[in-house]
């Protein structure tokens, strides 16, 4: 990036819609082509929802990207019991709002299986309404209530949720780091509501601490100084840092270089924002921390798993992901179709409760983010073991190739 | 009280100002109050933003630049959804909408051309926005100037209107007849005036940049608060808009330090209707009488 | 029944018919009823913002907080503390048009775009509210799992939603429709466009605001209550600045201050983004092109686009008279007035100073004086257009110094202006109905249900308006838009209008300014007889021949003192007057013109 006086806080090459048509184009191509009988199948179709349009599009649209290499993948090795995925995009402007009009669009058209959407606040909207409609789906939701299988029995949460973030962050500031004057900024999403009420809690029952400030913003506001000047002036040594998204990251730490404040910030993968490095002096990001999955971080003795590297070299071939390759591969879209996959597989059939069915008694299923397991009751997929705290200086490592990144101390 | 919190507010209330002075500008002589202010200042910093950092233009010319472009704009403004409007009634307020949906365009063309997310410009040299070590203020050298060019560029309207052309605004603002007699065109005073509001708005982009970022959600919000300065310190003084323009923003800033940063707009409103039921004509203003 | 009268009703019964049969046609999981129970929530809403931005001239730029109090209300009501969804609906539109009255109250006194900048302010307030307030509205993510109304023991589906909310949208419009044909909606019109005139007529311009605010919140706040239960899930992000203006363009697009308006503009409005999906992300810039259009092109929307091309392709028939002519009036009881010492400053100009004038009851007094004199501005201060600086005006026995126009009139004093001041857009008919505004006795409410008393009365009203119609000489253009009738005549329906109004105490601003011959004699002998039955009347005029034949009583005025008063013959004889004010006419033309 030049720079110049005005710097652009984020990259400008977000996702492009021509660029994903000719990819949707080569996919039916590839497959087309391939196999004549497959192409006479049935296709499995599947509803996409992702934001093409809105504040947040550019930074969420790129996050399905590892479920198109998933659905590339799967098509190009004959599809689901022979049939071939078909996605069925909609457009939900990362709007909760639009959630409920876009679920009975595409259960209209008999769709039974959701990826999508993003965001933890959009998420609740949509599972409220796939729920009674009894559609499999699997969202990207950190919020600790969607993993939550009594309560939503057809909604799967395949990454780490915001009990298990809280616990690592809190952990690595207290014990490791030391600190005691632990403030928050979280965002006014269901996301930022849980990850600091985890926190909290966690805060409380482990350590006896009780934040020093507590700053809630609204996603949407233009300017975030104030409440990183409120945390400063309660005398915070510790942020966690409960943001998902780029330009809010983007702008607290635009405020905090303005304040020359730079606390230790632990927080969520949105954190690790490659334009960061141009906002902070080098020494305030060693300060950063955010969390991340074992096998896609290395350490001085451990390298990345290969499936890892192998998605990293995938990821680094489509430019719409560049700036954005960790929160890609932290999406849970690629491992939810191989786990749809599976389950599909072993019940034979495509049907909701058939696949809830698979889906329920997956066991350890390697996937790329780590072990995944579900039972009737527990839809958070993804153990403990496999979440920990990454550097997000690591980033400028070359070993990073966009997607990986060094562990933090004593994970 | 805060020291650094009311330093920030009147900072930002120097903004405020230079909107609401932005508003009377156009106001005083032609009665119409553009909705579409915000988004003049809102594309000034875009335009500006993309001047230096793209087209790489130095800080002055990208300056002249960008108020030239904005100011025409304001003129096509003038000319598409105001003109047909007055020439169809001259007391009706169909202007209201339309120059709205001048907004509506403006704001979602911008969001095209340039994207969602903020770009951050730096002050000039050798200004800059790091905070200065001042004892208890954590205020920049950057901040401190816009605070000081704000009151210049308040003294230098208000003399402005002490000239002859100045005489022949606030003519036409009070008889448009009496104006037409003595020779004025209240025609080319209208587009004049969008012209110079237009580029005035402008300015205060350019001016707020550095500050709060070039984004296309800077409209509505500096809107809401250079409409909130005009109004409590009395449309069409543009003291009363400076003294105003600090009121708001520190009650701005004390309200987002003692209660929340999300409560800045609310206390706004509230100072602003209080003002309005007790003193209508805002408190720098004298009533009128009506006419029929 | 002639095609003319039939078609509108043609056209309610299929509209009805089309919505009742929908469900027949969809499944009642469908999309499509989906969005066609939206529809009628939207256009529940934007009939309300009709009426205020429409009939009452307010442009309410933030309709979606209404909407949003009404959401919420019932979301958060159902959902957190179990309430019934009717019981939360009835205290969502409360709430609307209570927190929303608060919020405007202030704009009411000020020019009109203040009232849209108000409501604009407020919805980007209250949008930023419903966000920080978490504890209360659940922050960003929303209220989720709205529950479905239900009514003994049955719970409402789709389908039987999709009928309440036909049935809801079909009362609105009633209710509206029959509001906006009474004298509020003409009030509601008159506020708009010609303020002097509803203040002649007595009707407070606060008032009528307020009344036209408070239906259209109220409208508002149960559209939201539907809102929430359709949807299911109520998020900040539904009540964005879009969603308002989405609501002003519906508007604008149908036809603003159109009864059908709100529904077409709905109509077509779903309609269009559905089948241009693709066109998404351009939505905004289209809905911004749009407005200016319409605005610029077609200020009437669509509805008026096809009201004028019907009116192309079946003309008016002229109105046969309704009603026989009425041969007697009953006697009016004229009010004296009497004004002493009064004076009224304008900046550096003394327009009035310490000018004595007495109108005995039942006289006809005239007062004359080259421009400027400060004739019209005496009318003005007597009528409570203008605050004098000091002084007494008594009208019959009462101090009305300082009261407000309305008040004025109420009290039994009408008034005409100098360029008629009627409402351009109103028939001759309802313009005099108008003078009775404060005589109507019907309150809103049996209005909006059309009660068999407010029936009864509205058409008593009318025979007696058509009358009075009669009674100046324009009984034929009863049914003719005011702003059609020849300058002249406006004039004659302004007198029928202030005598509809009961007035005891007619001011009359230059009733001949402008006037032919033939008019001129028709004037003068309609002066003559309503000062036969009983009314004062003060008549300000240049026209020197009528005021000698109809005046009892002449008072000159110059640069704002009295020169001289008394009878005309004695008056016109005073040298001082000659020279002031006649002299050069006089000499020039030889008889008064």
């Amino acid at each position: 990036m030049r720079l110049t006086p005005a710097v652009p806080l984020l990259r400008r090459d977000v996702i492009d819609r021509r660029a994903f048509l000719r990819l949707a184009a080569q996919a039916g191509v590839a497959f087309g082509l391939g196999s004549p009988a497959f192409a006479q199948q049935q296709p499995f179709k599947l509803g996409w929802i992702r934001p093409t349009t809105g504040r947040l599009a550019s930074s969420f649209a790129p996050l399905y990207i590892g479920g198109l290499i998933a659905v590339d993948e799967i098509n190009a090795a004959g599809g689901i019991l022979g049939r071939p995925i078909m996605r069925v995009e909609e457009d939900d402007e990362a709007s909760p709002a639009k959630e409920p009009g876009i679920v009975r669009k595409l259960r209209e058209q008999e769709i039974a299986c959701f990826v999508g959407p993003t965001g933890s606040s959009q998420s609740l909207a949509s599972i409220a309404a796939t729920t009674s409609a009894r559609t499999i789906q699997s969202t990207y939701a950190a919020a600790a209530e969607a993993g939550d299988g009594k309560k939503y029995p057809y909604h799967y949460q395949i990454m780490f949720n915001t009990d298990q973030q809280a616990e690592v962050c809190v952990d690595y500031m207290v014990q490791e780091l030391g600190l005691k004057k632990i403030g928050i900024l979280q965002e006014n999403t269901a996301f930022g509501e849980q990850a600091a009420a985890a926190t909290k809690a966690l805060l409380q029952k482990k350590f006896g601490l009780t934040p020093v400030s507590e700053q809630v913003y609204p996603i949407a506001a233009p300017d975030l100084s104030a409440y990183v000047a409120n945390l400063q002036k309660a005398g915070a040594d510790g942020v966690m840092g409960w943001i998902a998204n780029v330009p809010n990251a983007a702008m607290i730490f635009n405020a905090m270089k303005t304040l020359k404040w730079f606390p230790a910030v632990a927080g969520h993968s949105g954190l690790m924002l490659p334009a960061l490095f141009d906002l902070v002096p080098a020494e305030a990001v060693k300060n950063v921390f955010a969390t991340y999955y074992r096998n896609f971080s290395w350490t001085d003795t451990e390298q990345p798993g290969e499936r890892q590297v192998a998605f990293a070299k995938k990821l680094a071939q489509y430019p719409e992901a560049k700036g954005f390759e960790v929160n890609v591969a932290a999406a849970p879209y690629y491992d939810f179709l191989y786990c749809l996959k599976t389950a599909i597989e072993t019940e034979k059939s495509f049907e909701p409760e058939a696949i809830k069915r698979g889906l329920d008694n997956l066991k350890n299923v390697r996937g790329l983010l780590g072990d995944i397991s579900f039972t009737t009751e527990n839809h958070s997929g993804i153990g403990e073991k496999d979440v920990v705290l990454v550097s997000v200086a690591s980033g400028q490592d070359p070993r990073a190739m966009g997607c990986l990144r060094a562990r933090a101390a004593g994970q | 009280m805060d020291f650094d919190v009311v330093a920030h507010g009147i900072v930002a209330g120097s903004l405020y100002a230079l909107v609401a002075v932005s508003f009377n500008i156009l106001y005083r002589p032609t009665n119409v109050f553009n909705f579409a202010q915000g988004e003049l200042v809102m594309l000034g910093a875009m335009i500006f933003a993309s001047a230096t950092s793209l087209a790489g233009m130095p800080w002055f010319a990208a300056f002249v630049a960008t108020l030239v472009a904005v100011g025409l704009i304001g003129l096509v403004e003038e000319r598409i959804a105001v003109a047909p409007i007055l020439a169809r009634s001259q007391t009706g307020t169909g202007w209201v909408i339309t120059t709205l949906a001048v907004s509506l365009i403006i704001s979602n063309l911008v969001g095209r051309f340039w994207g969602p997310d903020p770009i951050l410009v730096k002050p000039p040299e050798p200004l800059s926005m790091e905070a200065l070590d001042l004892g208890p203020s954590r205020i920049s050298s950057y901040e401190i100037m816009l605070v000081i060019v704000t009151i210049v560029l308040v003294a230098i309207v208000e003399s402005a209107y002490r000239t002859l052309k100045g005489k022949a605004v606030m003519a036409v603002a009070e008889d448009r007849e009496a104006a037409l007699l003595r020779g004025i065109d209240p025609g080319s005073l209208r587009r004049w005036s969008f012209f110079l509001g237009a580029a005035f708005a402008a300015m205060t982009g350019v001016l707020a940049a550095p500050i709060l970022y070039a984004s296309t959600s800077l409209g509505p919000d500096l809107l809401l608060k250079g409409f909130a300065a005009a109004a409590v310190g009395s449309i069409g003084n543009n003291r009363g808009a400076l003294i105003a323009g600090y009121l708001i923003g520190v009650t701005e800033a004390l309200g987002a330090s003692l209660l929340s940063p999300g409560y800045q707009e609310a206390v706004i409103f509230i100072v602003v209707l209080t003002v309005l039921l007790l003193r209508p004509q805002g408190l720098f203003g004298s009533s009128t009488a009506r006419t029929v | 029944m002639p095609l003319r009268a039939a078609l509108p009703l043609v056209f309610q019964a299929a509209a009805i018919a089309i919505a009742l049969l929908l469900p027949a046609f969809v499944g009642a999981n469908s999309y499509a009823l989906f969005v066609a129970t939206q529809l009628g929530i939207y256009v529940i809403a934007a009939i309300g913002l009709n009426l205020l931005a429409g009939y009452a001239g307010q442009v309410s730029l933030g309709h979606a907080a209404f909407v949003a109090i009404g959401a919420y209300s019932v979301a958060l009501l159902t959902v957190d503390h179990h309430w019934s969804f009717w019981a939360a609906a009835a205290l969502g539109m409360v709430l609307a048009a209570g927190l929303g009255m608060l919020a405007v109250l202030p704009a009411f006194r000020l020019n009109t775009w203040y009232f849209a900048f108000i409501t604009l302010a407020f919805a980007l307030v209250f949008e930023k509210m419903i966000v920080e307030w978490r504890w209360l509205t659940k922050g960003f993510a929303g209220v989720v799992g709205v529950p479905p109304p239900s009514a003994f023991g049955f719970e409402f589906g789709p389908r039987p939603l999709y009928f309440t909310v036909v049935l809801v949208t079909v009362i609105a419009f009633i209710l509206v429709r029959n509001v906006v044909h009474s004298r509020f909606g003409c009030a509601f019109v008159a506020v708009r466009d010609v303020e002097p005139a509803a203040l002649a007529v007595g009707a407070s311009p606060q008032l009528a605001k307020l009344t036209a605010f408070v239906i259209s919140a109220a409208l508002a706040g149960i559209a939201g209550a539907f809102f929430a239960v359709q949807k299911t899930v109520v998020t900040p992000d539904d009540f964005t600045a879009d969603f308002s203006i989405f609501f002003l363009l519906t508007v604008v697009l149908g036809g603003l201050g159109t009864l059908w308006g709100p529904i077409i503009g709905a109509l077509v409005f779903f309609l269009i983004p559905e089948l241009l999906a693709g066109l998404q992300s351009w939505r905004m810039l289209i809905y911004g092109g749009l407005l200016l259009g319409l605005m610029l092109f077609a200020p009437h929307g669509l509805f008026g686009a096809l009201r004028q091309g019907w009116r192309r392709f079946a003309p008016q028939a002229a109105t046969p008279v309704l009603a026989a002519e009425r041969a007697e009036h009953p006697p009016i009881a004229g009010l004296p007035l009497q004004v002493s010492g009064l004076r009224k400053r304008f900046g550096g100009v003394l327009a009035l100073d310490a000018v004595d004038f007495h109108a005995p009851a039942g006289s006809c007094c005239a007062i004359v004086g080259p421009n400027g004199s400060g004739k019209t501005t005496l009318l003005n201060l007597a009528s409570g257009y203008y605050v004098p600086d000091a002084g007494s005006v008594k009208i019959g026995r009462v101090e009305m110094l300082g009261s407000s126009a309305p008040r004025i009139a109420t009290r039994g004093v009408g008034r005409t202006f100098q360029t008629p001041r009627l409402v351009a857009d109103l028939s001759a008919l309802d313009n005099v109905m108008l003078g009775a505004y404060t005589r109507e006795r019907a309150n809103l409410l049996s209005i909006a249900l059309r009660l068999p008393s407010a029936r009864a009365e509205a058409h008593r009203l009318r025979e007696e308006a058509l009358g009075f119609l009669h009674f100046v000489g324009v009984a034929d253009r009863a049914e003719t838009e005011a702003g059609e009738i020849p300058h002249g005549q406006q004039r004659l329906v302004e007198i029928a209008r202030a005598m509809m109004g009961g007035a005891r105490l007619i001011l009359l601003d230059e009733p001949a300014a402008g006037l032919s011959m033939s008019e001129l004699e028709r004037l003068e002998r309609l002066i003559a007889r309503i000062c036969e039955l009983g009314a004062t009347i003060v008549i300000v005029e240049h026209h020197l021949d009528l005021v000698a034949n109809i005046a009892s009583h002449v008072t000159v005025l110059d640069r704002g003192t009295v020169l001289a008063a008394g009878k005309p013959a004695e008056v016109f004889k005073d040298e001082r007057v000659m020279r002031a004010y006649m002299g050069e006419r006089a000499l020039k033309t030889g008889a008064p013109a």
